[in-house]
């Protein structure tokens, strides 16, 4: 399909299908003016990674517990921490949860992730996380699209405007997460940016994108009748050349039809064999669902599909969030998604994915170092830990610290801009350079901030 | 893309105007951002500033910085070059220009250091669109027969001066289909566009026009578009925010917007309402002006996240995201740029941004930070009267529900109660036998299992096990362990019919109207009374039928049980210590009659109540009894406020008394040891207080008195009323019980016990010691049942009581009444079950703003902002008076006098001077974002933003010409609509000739109608409209399903996207986030699939197939396909069109192949794209 489209057009509208246009004034200068307008677009930097798996977990993963071992902590329990929480002074808590060394690089890891952690070598965990959030609402928004309160494009949305997609039969950013999430829309939300590259969520794994059959028809006929409609489309165009739309039009409904066929195809893990099942532990019903989501996952980056985040919600939207019972409640979410997650990641290499594609994992922010109530740890977005693995990631490391109780960010301190910055600049993209006119200005994912952690790259 | 055909290429630069977008692309971005802040106005180093091309040529100290046209003679190069002569601009090695920016400036010096503003600064008061508005002669036009009307002059002006041709007139066809979606959102219908045809006057048009603009559809599809620009959503979030923290009732403003466009409400109206309406009310308090209270609401769905836990924060927001929507939707300004930092481009100080703050912070959205999610301000549409009205009215709803609730349950109880004394008389000598009869086997080890003994003896299983368990109670009831005891069947059958004998006979003798009625009944000397280690009683047994049992409230303790010698007797009391207090749950009875043995310490303290069975709060219904020290004795009645009190004095000594207090249709009254001793008539009956369901003995009634002190012996209370009679029986029975004037000796043989115990067995820690109690029988072993009509009464009662066998619990026992029982009752549900199905009295509430900030901050009231420096609220700088931004008050010659703000918050100034004829903005923008929903631009593009970085106007002029006439018709919107969409260039067809695509690719110049397509909305009315099935009603609270007929305005949208309605963002439609300042028009696959596939499709093209079959007659194909093509595309089709169809309706194998053609017509590119 050949279609060419004047620059005014591109800019109103976002081009056939899911095929996705750079289209920020600055991209569009800079590229040649005879480049097609749909072709993917070629980054500003050599890319590392060609394409991204965001396992976001919602409610806020305790790093005390989970990535950053804090033997002071230990010691320390039942004293009053030194740092004030919302004008409180409340008790340290020791970890529930034992810690041990894994992998040639020896990196710790708490034994809530045995199977993450046969793949230590594989992580480059940011123990210094920060954000400005300490709720849910802002946390989410502002790790998921760079602000807190107020509407603006999603880390996804911004990475498939700035990159295009491989596949232009399916869509080029999709959010996986079997319940509602916080915030909802907004978090995989286009904003101002063209609707063609907000997120396309799927909650419905049996039934992930809407349409794709028809109740009516069988499939030839439908061909029939679509060849029907070019042709009155074409009697309808014939005193309308000049219109590029209406071209782009006819074109949107071959690809529909096609998408009917791949698709289903793409989604359907029955095709998937058993070994494949076990290793994402889809025999576990405790690991069944996040296992499905990551299986996805891998078939959709396999196909092309440039953004996928999973949202674990298999226990309500934000089932991180132990305010009390942190020990059954991190003990349930970690068993729900360690063998899954080691799974993605052990196929993902074994099918040479890995090195191309960016895994990211993590909450909107961390917990205290400090009891709520005996067994519960409240929000915390001083310090806390994500990590990498894959696509130009360097694998079997630790950036950054906390101080001796897990409180603060000390040393090498990410804020959730600078690791914007740095999954951009993984895929090729200068976060200061992928922006977009509106209300007056150019906007950016990271807005006015935003360093490149060079420590974690390859 | 003028900036990016220029970027792209090389320096090709060609025009002036592509000169100044190179630097404001290139140049001034990197000047702000890395050099003003040392090299501007308020800080020059070393002399330089860079804010103007003059200052830069005059350069500082160390000499002129630029050279136009000479990069390398100029300073500034050498500086951002990092070149070793000079100091490295900037300093900081990190910051550095990068070698492209570097070369820019080396162009832009290269090509002559353009700098767009005509004056020097920044701060330029001449940009200009903060120039008054001009009245533009109109140009001499030389093609003056196409000129309709004044604007067209400005159009073809231009149009001349570039040779460009403008395109014919439009077919009519085309112009109705063109007028009607532009002014409705709605397709014209076949009669509509034939009528048209039909009428050949050159005033068709004008009278269609005119005809469109007055319709209701008007307003909902032009309100749609105010509502893109002010963020308008539904909700916040329909699922996770808590109903008092959520913008739910947002639709009442949506609605009123499609009321003020559809009423034509002056613009300047229309802002002040929506930034002020809430000052705007009546000077009399007794009315109200709802619609400007509810047009407040375009400030109060702010966009902000109201569980914030750092409320400072959460309040700056929502101010920021006021001042954004009315800097871009009124103003077409970026004001909110200017939160941390002067404006960048435009002349807007950060001084100006929290002058305006200051107004924000002293309006209400919240009242006031709370712990966890926030509530909103929300106020009733009603005047305080209509309020209280309607409160009052929901009051004695409940109240009467309350009675009807109680009355049913008492006549439940009542046909219940039949039906126990029935079980007693008839089956309960075999039940009992029964259960003995398996006590005895079992003791005798027999394997039988009680199943299997139940289904034996054809008795229920769980039945047996009631009775079990009641044969086996503490204390046990002597009579009945006899009974179980005994070995020999047939003496066991014999007494066993000899208790069912004597029962029956209490029964017979029982007065039907105390036995039925008594709702309460206590009694000091009730054996099952148990004590907990303090001796104060913990459970005390309710002798009324069907009662429950007492206890003391939570965190309170019982009486004491003690004795004292009553006319010589000394007999079991509760002495109520003043801390002691029994509570029994229970409604008061709007009728009924309390009987009382008691007697009052002496030194009770005055308004203690020995009942308090009030309201807590103030004094407005139930039943109080407050005794003296004296014994007197005043008893409280209210009836909703009103009340029936009765005051007696003390009896001449303070003995125990009896007292009997009535109150029903004859009013109350009071009688002491069966003396009359007061009456009051004016209430028949007395009101409870649902919020109070127990009966407090002991406790303090409304107000909080203090606690009764003294002892009681007896207390009952019947419901309904009681005659004299039976009140004189009653009164005897008690007089019997506690007044017997001789002493009885230890052996009397009439045990005055109700009950023989078992005291060998203590069932408890609790149980009662009975000592008190001289005449307790010891279990002789000669009697059996002998011993007194007392023994089988208190046998009765307990079959009556909770504990019996046959008890069923309140909310089962009307299931468990035989039909007939069932069928008596019927008639008295009629009303309760009305009652109970009349919806709740709704007081209509708006989310709206309100005058003072919140309460609790340090907003509250009228106070002046503080300036958050990098607009963070934890770094506080000056204070700043409310006001309005100063380069915009107006030039010298026309001045805006925008009074002082002396009082309030100054929304009303802000309004005022808004709407001042001289404010440039304000009609500018307007017209402006008129002329975009016409023709698909703006004559400014950017139609949210005029300020420096917004896009010139294409014809300044006719911007002019426009919002002058926006002034001159009074505000009035439609006026400035008719004039554009009665012009020629309006009229225009939208087939471009080459020539003019050639001159005009982006029809700048308007030589030709732009073609587009549909909104969402329209897409979807456009479905259900022509299918026949669009529902054209208009307001209420949004719907999910995409289904539903209504229009598409009303689909729920939310912020968060949680039950947003999934039809809009599929055809770009609104999302509820952030201000829409014109729709994307994406053409994804999605949109195919869902116009092939879903089944809304289904049902439409069914409908349509529907429709075409019923209006034409099927025998006629040609003319069913052409009626398709009039209701689906305004026009008959064509040969080849109409072969096509015939192709696709013939197919023999398709068997509804009329829906599926409708369906290909549906999907057509003509369908949503307007020509």
């Amino acid at each position: 399909m050949s279609i060419k489209l004047n620059r005014r057009e591109v800019l109103n509208r976002s081009g056939t299908g899911f095929a996705a246009v750079a289209l920020s004034a600055l991209l569009a200068a800079e590229a040649s003016a005879s480049e097609p307008a749909l072709a993917i677009r070629t980054p500003h930097l050599p890319a590392r990674a060609k394409r991204v798996i965001f396992l976001f977990m919602p409610g806020g993963p305790s790093q005390v517990d989970t990535f950053d071992p804090k033997p002071q902590l230990t010691l320390s329990d039942g004293q009053l921490s030194p740092k004030l929480y919302l004008g409180q002074q409340r008790k340290l808590l020791a970890s529930p949860w034992k810690f041990r060394k894994h992998g040639q690089c020896g990196l710790e890891v708490s034994e809530l992730f045995p199977h993450t952690a046969n793949c230590v070598d594989d992580l480059c965990v940011i123990r210094s996380m920060v954000t400005d959030d300490p709720n849910h609402p802002g946390g989410c928004l502002l790790m998921n699209t760079g602000e807190r309160v107020f509407s603006r494009p999603s880390l996804g949305s911004w990475v498939t405007y700035g990159l295009g997609t491989e596949n232009q039969n399916l869509p080029g950013f999709i959010a996986i997460g079997p319940g509602p999430i916080i915030e909802g829309a907004r978090q995989y939300g286009s904003s101002f940016l063209p609707a063609t590259y907000q997120g396309t969520f799927v909650s419905d794994l049996k039934q992930p994108l809407r349409n794709l059959e028809s109740s009516q028809v069988p499939r030839q006929r439908q061909r029939v009748e679509i060849d029907a409609l070019t042709r009155l489309n074409a009697l309808h165009c014939e005193s309308r050349a000049d219109d590029d739309r209406l071209n782009a039009r006819i074109g949107s409904f071959e690809l529909a039809f096609r998408m009917q066929a791949e698709a289903p195809e793409a989604f359907d893990i029955s095709r998937e064999p058993r070994t494949i099942e076990t290793l994402y532990g889809l025999d576990d019903p405790k690991t069944e669902m996040f296992g499905r989501q990551c299986l996805l996952a891998r078939r959709l980056v396999e196909r092309g599909v440039r953004f996928v985040q999973l949202y674990h919600t298999t226990d309500g939207f934000q089932p991180w969030d132990q305010h009390g019972g942190l020990k059954a409640g991190h003990e349930k979410n970690a068993l729900a998604t360690d063998l899954p997650i080691a799974g993605l990641l052990h196929d993902l290499r074994a099918r040479g994915l890995l090195d191309e594609t960016l895994v990211i994992w993590g909450g909107e922010f961390g917990r205290t170092p400090t009891a709520e109530g005996k067994d519960g740890r409240d929000h915390h977005p001083y310090g806390f830990s994500m990590w990498l693995a894959g696509g130009g990631v360097r694998g079997g490391m630790v950036h950054g610290a906390t101080d001796e109780f897990g409180w603060d960010a000390i040393e090498g301190r990410v804020h959730v801009h600078d690791l914007h910055a740095t999954i951009l600049h993984l895929l090729g993209l200068d976060h200061q350079r992928l922006t977009y006119n509106y209300a007056g200005r150019d906007f950016r994912l990271t807005d006015v901030y935003g360093q490149v952690v060079r420590e974690v790259l390859a | 893309m003028l900036f990016g055909s220029l970027l792209a290429g090389s320096s090709s630069v060609a025009g002036s105007e592509d000169l100044e977008a190179f630097f404001e692309v290139k140049i001034r971005p990197v000047l702000v951002a890395v050099c003003l802040r040392c090299h501007g106005e308020s800080k020059s180093s070393a002399g330089l500033r860079i804010d103007s091309r003059e200052a830069l040529v005059l350069g500082g100290e160390s000499g002129a910085a630029i050279v136009p046209g000479r990069p390398d003679e100029s300073l500034l190069m050498r500086a951002i070059a990092r070149h070793e002569s000079v100091s490295a601009m900037p300093p900081e090695q990190e910051q550095a220009l990068r070698p492209e920016q570097v070369a820019h400036f080396s162009e832009w010096i290269q090509t002559g250091a353009v700098w767009p503003a005509k004056t020097a600064a920044f701060a330029t008061d001449k940009h200009w669109a903060f120039e008054p508005i001009n009245r533009p002669a109109l140009p001499n036009v030389r093609d003056v027969s196409w000129v309709t009307n004044e604007l067209d002059c400005f159009i073809r002006f231009k149009q001349e001066a570039l040779d460009l041709i403008p395109a014919p007139q439009a077919d009519k066809r085309s112009l109705i289909r063109r007028i009607t979606f532009d002014l409705t959102g709605l397709p014209p219908s076949p009669d509509e566009i034939q009528e048209f045809l039909d009428d050949a006057s050159p005033a068709a048009y004008e009278q269609l026009v005119d005809r469109l603009l007055s319709s209701p559809n008007y307003g909902q599809r032009w309100g749609r578009h105010w509502l893109d620009v002010v963020r308008y959503a539904d909700a916040r979030d329909l699922i996770q925010l808590p109903i008092e923290s959520d913008f739910r009732e947002a639709w009442r403003y949506r609605d009123w917007v499609v009321s003020a466009w559809n009423r034509d409400l002056p613009y300047d109206e229309f802002i002040t309402q929506q930034l002020a309406g809430d000052l705007q009310q009546p000077a009399d308090p007794s009315e109200i002006d709802a619609e400007a209270l509810v047009a407040t609401g375009m400030l109060a769905i702010a966009d902000f996240v109201p569980g914030d836990v750092d409320k400072q924060q959460m309040i700056a927001d929502y101010v920021n995201d006021e001042i954004d929507v009315v800097g871009r939707a009124f103003l077409g300004l970026t004001l909110a740029c200017a939160r941390c930092h002067d404006h960048k481009f435009d002349p807007i100080s950060i001084e100006d941004y929290y002058a305006l703050a200051g107004i924000f912070f002293s309006t209400r959205v919240i009242p006031s930070p709370v712990l966890g999610n926030t509530p909103l301000v929300r106020v009733p549409l009603l005047t305080a009267t209509e309020v209280q009205a309607i409160l009052r009215q929901t009051q004695l709803d409940k109240q009467r529900l309350a009675e009807l609730s109680q009355a049913e349950q008492t006549a439940i109880d009542l046909e219940f109660l039949k039906q126990l004394e029935s079980q007693i008389a008839t089956v309960a000598s075999r039940d009992l036998l029964v259960a003995a009869e398996y006590l005895n086997l079992r003791d005798e080890s027999s394997p039988v299992t009680l199943a299997e003994f139940a289904t034996a003896r054809q008795q229920d299983a769980a039945a047996l096990e009631r009775w079990l368990k009641f044969l086996k109670q503490e204390p046990a009831i002597t009579v009945l362990s006899r009974l179980v005891a005994e070995k020999d069947p047939v003496s066991r059958t014999r007494q066993s019919e000899d208790i069912a004998n004597r029962l029956a006979l209490v029964r017979a003798n029982r007065s039907e109207q105390t036995a039925y009625h008594a709702a309460v009944q206590f009694r000091a000397d009730d054996p099952r009374i148990t004590l907990d280690t303090a001796g104060q009683v913990a459970v005390w047994p309710d002798r009324a039928a069907l009662a429950e049992d007492a206890q003391p409230p939570a965190g309170l303790h019982g009486p004491k049980l003690t004795t004292q010698l009553i006319h010589g007797n000394s007999l079991p009391v509760l002495r109520f210590d003043g801390e002691a207090v029994l509570q029994s749950e229970r409604l008061v009875p709007s009728i009924g009659s309390m009987f009382v043995v008691f007697r009052p310490a002496a030194d009770i303290p005055s308004g203690a109540r020995i009942i308090g069975w009030e309201d807590a709060a103030v004094g407005q219904h139930g039943i109080g009894l407050m005794p003296s020290a004296a014994g007197g004795l005043h008893a409280i009645l209210r009836r909703s406020g009103a009340n029936g009190d009765i005051v007696a004095p003390p009896p001449a000594r303070n003995e125990f008394q009896l007292i009997s207090l009535t109150w029903d249709a004859r009013g109350s009254t009071l009688y002491r040891s069966g003396e009359l001793i007061g009456t009051n008539k004016s209430i028949d009956a007395v009101s409870s207080d649902p919020a109070i369901s127990a009966l407090r003995i002991g406790e303090a009634g409304s107000g909080g008195g203090p606690r009764f002190r003294g002892d009681l012996c007896e207390l009952r209370v019947y419901v309904g009323t009681i005659d004299d009679a039976t009140r004189v029986r009653v009164e005897d029975e008690l007089r019997n019980r506690w007044f017997k004037v001789e002493p009885v000796s230890e052996t009397s043989a009439e045990p005055l016990s109700p009950m023989i115990l078992d005291s060998a067995k203590p069932s408890s820690s609790t149980v009662p010691q009975l000592s008190f109690n001289p005449r307790r029988t010891t279990e002789d072993n000669g009697s059996t049942i002998d011993n007194g009509a007392t023994i089988i009464e208190d046998l009765y009662h307990e079959l009556l009581s909770p504990r019996s066998p046959y008890w069923v619990h309140a909310a089962d026992r009307l299931n468990s009444l035989s039909l007939e029982a069932r069928n008596r009752l019927v008639a008295r549900r009629e009303e309760l079950e009305l009652l109970k199905k009349k919806p709740a009295a709704e007081i209509p509430q708006a989310v709206v703003v309100q005058d003072g900030g919140p309460v609790g901050t340090k907003h509250e009231g009228f106070q002046d902002a503080v300036v958050y420096l990098r607009g963070n609220p934890a770094t506080p700088g000056e204070r700043v008076p409310r006001g309005v931004p100063g380069m915009l008050a107006g030039s010298d010659s026309t001045p805006i006098t925008t009074p002082p703000i002396t009082s309030g918050s100054g929304r009303r100034e802000l309004a005022q001077w808004l709407t001042h004829p001289s404010n440039p903005l304000t009609a500018r923008v307007l017209v402006n974002r008129l002329w975009q929903h016409h023709f698909g631009e703006g004559l400014v593009r950017t139609s949210t933003n005029f300020g420096l970085r917004g896009e010139r106007p294409s014809h300044p002029e006719l911007l002019d010409h426009l919002a002058g006439r926006l002034l001159d018709s009074g505000w009035s919107i439609k006026a400035i609509q008719r004039e554009i969409v009665l012009s020629s260039v309006y009229q225009q067809s939208s087939h471009a000739s080459a020539a003019t695509r050639e001159t005009d690719p982006e029809n700048r110049w308007l030589a030709r109608m732009p073609r587009r397509r549909l909104e969402s909305e329209a897409i979807r009315d456009s479905l259900l409209a022509v299918s026949g099935q669009l529902d054209r009603s208009a307001g209420g609270p949004g719907f999910l399903d995409a289904k539903m007929p209504q229009r598409s305005l009303y689909l729920m949208s939310t912020r968060t996207g949680s039950k947003t309605a999934d039809f809009n963002s599929l055809f770009d439609g609104p999302a509820g986030g952030g201000i829409i300042e014109r729709r994307t028009q994406s053409i994804v696959a999605p949109q195919a699939l869902y116009l092939l596939n879903d089944s809304l499709l289904d049902e439409v093209s069914a409908a349509l197939a529907r429709r075409v079959s019923r209006e034409v007659d099927s025998g006629r194909l040609e003319q069913r396909i052409t009626r398709l093509y009039e209701l689906a595309l305004a026009r008959p089709p064509s040969a080849a069109e109409i072969e096509i169809g015939r192709q696709l309706v013939s197919d023999p194998n398709v068997g509804d192949a009329w829906t599926r053609y409708c369906r290909v017509i549906l999907c057509t590119n003509e369908f949503i794209y307007v020509d």
